[in-house]
């Protein structure tokens, strides 16, 4: 069993291979038999942990991902894992995706990290880029010639691709 | 990976770094990519600067998509596919001419076709086993992208021990599937190994025996499509012309959907542009005229890649009639023939690419098969008899579509290059435009939503008509010595760059590959 201790004090107790997912807690435990000490992770609060830990626990006896080359066609790419299962489980409001998102970036599991990113993705495909910049928080910081210029640009993205 | 973030540090999004907003924009295909960019200068740079990402955004504007086993990293494949949009606008003709190492006997009924790029066939009919009375096929099979440096191509020659007219090859699969050619029912497919000319090792039973719901005293069959484990069969009564189109699943042989042409609906072809999603391609049949509305129906397969699938229709497109066209039309598609996956390209051409549409004699329509596939569509589902869709116009033209062959008019379309048998049309790159005729040298395009047709006449005796400026260019392709043979032309394109392969037909053949 392996404990952690999230950055609102709350504990998780886990079996080792639900835990182990996490790149960071099997580096942390090393393999090493049970942790007398729960591992500190400050950078997730209870309520994404309690996410994190449903996935690992939901994806336990999968095999290993292979490695999918880079440039890999789109369709492709969607190929691995994202099951109905998965589907279901990354359907959380924006501000919680995003905090799975760097969870699972900090604690190091791969096949989350593309669930979460292919989820922003997914609600990315279809708006408007002023839509896309209010989900992102992005400040425009076109000039206002550059601003000119992307009229332009937004056609020559609508011709150029389809 | 550092470029993007110097210098514009302020406006970096605050809600996540770099490397995960990467992670997610390698999700987004070409057009959403595009897009992206105009979000602001960070993202710009972002995306033009990451190469993964640059690499997914030219792939797509260029109508291809990455190979599955490229050994170059991302920097190199751009170099390689940079090369190629190169020699597209510059090209250097070169000419290889070889013969073909088998001799066939005079007698023997011969059919030569490319069935995937690179690869081609000669299937010789039937004929007597020289113990025995037994009916064999012999197939040779010719691989282009195998041979270097000789004077003649190597065959593999295959013998099958069935009578068969046709073959499809999937060699990712290692299926090859040839169909009977009994004319009556039952009518079969036979699912076969490529590699050893054996029953295929993943069924049980090589035999699939087709269903034909029209009676009908002769019929037609052609295999039109393999996907991964759906396969798409075409049974044609010769007397009807109301095709019926099945999907199976393979290797179990299950029957999943039937498409049945009625005196309403013709369905004419059925394809899978991407995965989970089929369009099913036709004619609505209006009871008060002689009309024939051309209609593309969307539907989706979930879960796509399942063992157990769902059907379940989206959307309806009909084609509006264009000003000045009478009642009348016609309208064909035409889509890649499957790239040669397992070879080690760095990058492919995309495989479903194209819908061609020909409305009346001259009214000429490409349109990529994405088109039917936005996100509105997806997301609908409607009763086929309610509303349906507008032909989605603005996203007319040649512009990711790759290529067309047409073996009567000699005409092949490539992205944004049309090969006639001496020709190259070179598109403008920029999207539908309006052509001027008076402007010589570079034409700046005029975006129009309706395409018009160019006053200038083509050179052959084809009824291509188009929409869009283009430079054109004589290709000298060569002849054998009397000149009077009967060619197939084929591009082949590839992380090599595009080939136009020449193959004339006599015995013994001689293929010419002409690289640019």
């Amino acid at each position: 069993m392996v404990t952690v201790v999230v950055s609102d004090g709350v504990t998780f107790t886990m079996e080792q291979d639900v835990a182990f997912q996490c790149g960071l807690i099997a580096d942390f435990a090393g393999g090493g038999g049970d942790q007398e000490e729960p591992i500190p992770i400050q950078a997730v609060n209870s309520t994404v942990m309690r996410k994190v830990i449903e996935y690992c626990e939901h994806h336990r006896n999968d095999p290993p991902q292979p490695e999918v080359p880079e440039g890999t066609p789109l369709e492709r790419k969607d190929r691995r894992g994202r099951d109905a299962w998965d589907k279901q489980f990354i359907q959380v409001e924006q501000e919680l995706l995003f905090e799975i998102i760097l969870a699972a970036n900090y604690l190091n599991i791969k096949p989350l990290l593309d669930l979460g990113c292919s989820q922003v993705a997914e609600m990315m495909k279809g708006k408007t880029p002023a839509e896309i910049q209010q989900m992102f928080n992005i400040v425009n910081g076109f000039t206002a010639d550059e601003e000119a210029q992307n009229g332009e640009g937004e056609e020559k993205a609508r011709n150029l691709n389809s | 990976m550092g470029s993007p973030m110097q210098g514009t540090a302020p406006e970096v999004s605050p809600l996540l770094p770099v490397e995960i907003i990467i992670n997610i924009l390698s999700f987004l295909d070409s057009k959403d990519l595009s897009k992206c960019r105009l979000l602001s200068t960070y993202y710009d740079l972002l995306v033009q600067e990451t190469p993964s990402l640059r690499l997914i955004t030219e792939l797509g504007i260029g109508g291809y998509e990455g190979g599955p086993r490229s050994s170059l990293n991302t920097a190199e494949r751009l170099d390689a596919l940079r090369n190629v949009h190169q020699r597209w606008r510059n090209p250097q003709p070169v000419v290889r001419r070889a013969g073909l190492d088998v001799p066939l006997p005079a007698d023997w009924r011969v059919r030569t076709w490319m069935v995937v790029d690179g690869i081609f066939v000669r299937q010789s009919g039937l004929d007597y086993d020289d113990r025995d009375v037994q009916f064999y096929t012999r197939i040779d099979f010719v691989n282009l992208h195998e041979v270097v440096q000789t004077t003649h191509w190597k065959a593999t020659t295959m013998y099958f021990h069935m009578k068969t007219l046709d073959l499809y090859l999937d060699i990712e699969q290692d299926l090859i599937i040839l169909t009977g050619t009994e004319l009556t029912c039952p009518l079969h497919v036979y699912l076969m190994s490529y590699r050893s000319g054996k029953p295929h090792p993943r069924v049980d039973n090589f035999v699939l025996t087709i269903p034909a719901p029209i009676p009908s005293s002769e019929y037609a069959i052609c295999v039109q499509e393999v996907v991964g484990d759906l396969l798409l069969v075409a049974v044609e009564p010769k007397d009807s012309e109301l095709p019926t189109i099945h999907l199976y699943r393979w290797p179990t042989r299950t029957l999943i959907k039937s498409w049945i042409s009625s005196t309403s609906h013709i369905y004419e072809d059925v394809v899978m542009p991407v995965p989970g999603y089929l369009l099913v391609l036709g004619y609505i049949c209006q009871p008060d005229a002689m009309a024939l509305e051309p209609m593309v129906q969307v539907f989706a397969i979930s879960p796509p890649f399942g063992s157990s699938q769902d059907i379940t229709f989206l959307a309806q497109f009909t084609m509006p009639m264009l000003h000045g066209v009478g009642p009348s039309s016609t309208f064909w598609t035409a889509h890649n023939e499957s790239a040669d996956r397992s070879s080690n390209f760095d990058f492919c051409t995309s495989r479903y690419t194209l819908l061609h549409i020909r409305l009346a004699n001259t009214y000429s329509v490409f349109t990529p098969l994405r088109t039917f596939l936005s996100d509105a569509v997806k997301a609908k589902t409607l009763d086929p008899a309610s509303a349906p869709l507008q032909f989605p116009w603005l996203d007319w033209g040649p512009k990711c579509t790759r290529y067309l062959y047409q073996p009567d008019a000699d005409i092949i379309l490539a992205g944004y290059h049309v090969i006639l048998a001496n020709d190259v049309w070179d598109f403008s790159p920029r999207g539908v435009s309006q052509f001027n005729d008076a402007t010589q040298g570079p034409i700046q395009g005029k975006l129009v939503v309706e395409p018009t047709v160019t006053s200038r006449q083509p050179h052959h005796d084809d009824q291509v008509v188009t929409y869009l400026p283009y430079r054109e260019m004589t290709l000298d392709l060569p002849t054998t010595e009397n000149g009077q043979s009967h060619y197939l032309r084929y591009l082949a394109e590839n992380s090599a760059g595009p080939q136009l392969v020449q193959i004339a037909l006599k015995n013994p053949m001689v293929v010419d590959i002409v690289t640019f």
